[in-house]
């Protein structure tokens, strides 16, 4: 069996949705759309929902109000539980510190869930992981640990890991906070190689350059609210609101 | 005025007949010597060295006070000046006549050997010695019926009182016990299920101890029992526990504590060669071993269940983990071992389960009581792992599709094994040591055959060196290789 990596991606519309810890609202309301095969990036203030957005449609966590729709599937609040393995199925998603399991190597990193969970073979899932370290320009570090590889290393890794899984909907939670510069571009580029392939991204991003040039669209969450949706070019060069505005002359200097 | 002078010397008088001397005795080995006895809604303390003590008291006008001491350490006891005066049944042997100072004989024992009812196979010391020359035989440590069993190559199992032994030897644990006669009397006579087999043997003496300074105190004691012994007293009290028999009648009047008594087999030998003891203590090294692999890998398992339990289980199972930890690590191992041994088969027996006792071995109830114990720590050194994992392994094994089972099995728990080896390691290095602690429930390992055959030989030094460093080359290697196994990981998985 050939695994098929370029599968297309799947449209995403989030409506209403609330968010709670005890008595603190962190998402009030957040509706967006994103359409199959489509990049977005989420920018925005710390502290203005982003990340927990990105949570609540990887299924780690639970909203208190409103729906997420995976195309036709429709997952209401208090629904993520029974709804786990359709949407890890899916959903992959990548994060700031890696989480790379350290006790295995580069390969096993890539090769595990498609084995344990999948039920590959060993040897087609390690196959499958080569192929995807080939991808992300990795291939030679196959055998070492997690603990030899720099900081974009280990995060094309992840991608790779999470690729592995063939999910329609990608999500990154600032992946390239943690990295230096030179680095930072190799995964950056990794990232748009996907992007070209057809998968769903959604994206929790600082680099607001990155987001311009390789988002399709960009949403301003702030205070737990969508204050500003659009195309990235229009968003980022010419925000509407004021709360954008001033978001983006802090963050452009 | 007048009267001041007569006043003074009847009040110093009266002080120096005040001072008591101090009895060391370890009244928990048992009748009849020295013993607790419910006496009304108390306890009093019997038995016929305390009705010795008593008549000797008004003999020399002296009060003489009881001091509870461990029965093992009476000698150093009294070398250290703990007391004054030893007497617990305390044979007269070489090594102790080197130490301290005895006086004349008060009793003459001689080894008695007790069967269960019914035993086919021996009648008498002589027949066991042949027909089953590795028969497991349950005496009392240190003493002298320790020391003949481990000189007749018998596989010796020494208890610290005659009831656990005597009860063992009911309980079919025991081929048979060699314990001095007025402990056979006192227990194995009234005891239905046992039988005495054949004549007492080994004859030696009882005698009061002093420190090896104290001559005038010991001629003071001498004359006081010589007194004793002629006029009778010491012959009524002896009778009056059952201890007064021919031997005594024969022998008690002309006995000495000094080499000239000639009835005496000297049992300590210069025949306690390398070639005859290393095998021995080589054998006892095997079972701490076996020991400390069976009783660790119980509690790797249960601590790990523990562990589990408390982080991951609904809230009751959680708390019953939680008593779990506290109760085990709250209670002494030695108790714990005592109750799995004694207290359990006991228990089973009232409610009419036989044979537990038989089941229970002493392997096994060290097993028992040791990984039970040690679990709690390892459960301890297991849920600090497991919480050192980072949440987002977790999170990243979910987003991947992998069930909490999987996750666990698969990804948290190699690493926090990985965290726990240090910790681990070491507890089982201190568990290698802890396992000598079983020699209280008659289990013969390392510890306790050094303790049998230095006895039995009097080479202290020579086979305590030999037993030290056969702990050093078990426990060494222990310690390289969880080093090695460390340093094997930690190149594989420093940071994330």
């Amino acid at each position: 069996m050939e695994p098929n990596i370029n599968r297309s991606g799947q449209g995403i519309a989030i409506s209403g949705l609330v968010k709670r810890h005890g008595q603190r609202e962190i998402l009030r309301g957040v509706s967006l759309d994103i359409a199959s095969g489509s990049t977005m990036a989420l920018i925005g203030p710390s502290g203005g929902g982003k990340s927990t957005l990105l949570r609540c449609l990887a299924g780690l966590e639970a909203f208190q109000a409103g729906s997420v729709t995976f195309d036709n599937k429709i997952i209401k609040a208090g629904e993520h539980h029974e709804n786990g393995a359709w949407l890890r199925s899916r959903v992959g998603m990548i994060f700031q510190d890696y989480q790379l399991f350290p006790h295995m190597t580069v390969a096993d990193n890539i090769a595990a869930a498609p084995q344990w969970v999948t039920g590959l073979r060993r040897e087609e899932a390690i196959a499958l992981a080569m192929k995807l370290l080939e991808k992300v320009g990795l291939k030679d570090q196959a055998h070492s640990f997690p603990s030899r590889l720099s900081g974009g290393q280990k995060q094309r890794v992840a991608i790779a890991r999470a690729l592995a899984m063939e999910p329609r909907v990608l999500l990154c939670d600032e992946i390239t906070s943690a990295l230096d510069p030179e680095t930072k571009s190799d995964v950056l580029n990794v990232l748009e190689e996907i992007r070209a392939e057809g998968l769903t991204i959604v994206m929790v991003t600082h680099e607001i350059g990155f987001a311009r040039r390789a988002a399709d669209r960009v949403a301003l969450l702030a205070d737990g609210h969508v204050a500003e949706c659009g195309a990235a070019a229009d968003v980022i060069d010419r925000p509407s609101s004021e709360r954008a505005a001033r978001f983006l002359a802090q963050v452009m200097g | 005025m007048a009267g001041f002078w007569p006043l003074a010397a009847l009040i110093l008088t009266t002080a120096h007949a005040a001072e008591p001397l101090r009895w060391g005795c370890d009244e928990e080995g048992g009748a009849p010597y020295c013993f607790k006895r419910q006496s009304g809604a108390g306890f009093e303390r019997v038995g016929f060295e305390v009705d010795i003590t008593k008549a000797l008291s008004a003999r020399l006008g002296r009060p003489i006070a009881f001091t509870q001491y461990p029965f093992d350490n009476l000698v150093p006891g009294l070398k250290k000046r703990d007391f004054d005066l030893a007497m617990n049944g305390l044979e007269v042997t070489p090594d102790r006549r080197r130490e301290v100072l005895f006086c004349r004989p008060y009793y003459l024992y001689r080894q008695q050997l007790v069967c269960r009812i019914g035993e086919s196979r021996f009648t008498d010391y002589t027949t066991l010695k042949n027909t089953l020359p590795r028969a497991k035989v349950g005496t009392m440590d240190a003493t002298a019926a320790e020391r003949i069993l481990a000189n007749d190559g018998f596989d010796v199992a020494g208890y610290p009182a005659p009831t656990e032994a005597y009860r063992d030897l009911g309980l079919g644990r025991l081929d048979a016990v060699l314990l001095d006669l007025p402990m056979a009397i006192s227990y194995a006579r009234k005891d239905k299920a046992l039988a005495f087999a054949g004549p007492g043997f080994a004859p030696g003496r009882y005698a009061i101890a002093v420190h090896p300074d104290d001559t005038s105190l010991k001629s003071e004691i001498d004359a006081g029992l010589e007194a004793l012994i002629a006029d009778g007293t010491l012959r009524s009290i002896l009778d009056q526990w059952g201890l007064w028999d021919e031997f005594q009648a024969t022998h008690l009047q002309a006995a000495t504590s000094d080499d000239s008594w000639s009835l005496e087999t000297d049992h300590s030998g210069e025949n306690w060669t390398v070639m005859r003891y290393l095998p021995l203590l080589l054998e006892g090294a095997w079972v701490t071993v076996r020991l400390t692999a069976a009783s660790f890998a119980l509690a790797m398992a249960l601590g790990l269940l523990v562990a589990v339990t408390r982080l991951y289980a609904p809230q009751p199972f959680a708390m019953l983990a939680i008593a779990y930890v506290e109760f085990f690590r709250g209670i002494p191992v030695l108790l714990l071992l005592f109750f799995i041994y004694f207290g359990l088969p006991t228990m089973a027996e009232s409610v009419g389960w036989n044979g537990l006792g038989e089941w229970i071995t002493p392997f096994v109830a060290a097993t028992l009581g040791l990984g039970l114990n040690y679990a709690a720590y390892e459960a301890e050194i297991y849920r600090a792992s497991l919480q050192a994992v980072p949440r987002g392994q977790w999170e990243a094994a979910a987003c991947l599709g992998m069930s909490p089972n999987l996750t666990f099995n698969r990804i948290i728990l190699p690493q926090a094994l990985r965290t726990a080896l240090p910790p681990m390691t070491s507890d089982m290095v201190a568990l290698f040591k802890d396992t000598s602690i079983a020699s209280a429930i008659a289990l013969v390992e390392l510890n306790k055959e050094y303790q049998i055959l230095a006895k039995s030989s009097l080479k202290f030094v020579e086979i305590g060196l030999v037993t030290a460093a056969l702990y050093l080359a078990l426990s060494l290697p222990l310690g390289y290789l969880s080093r090695y196994l460390e340093q094997a990981w930690n190149t594989d998985s420093h940071g994330t």
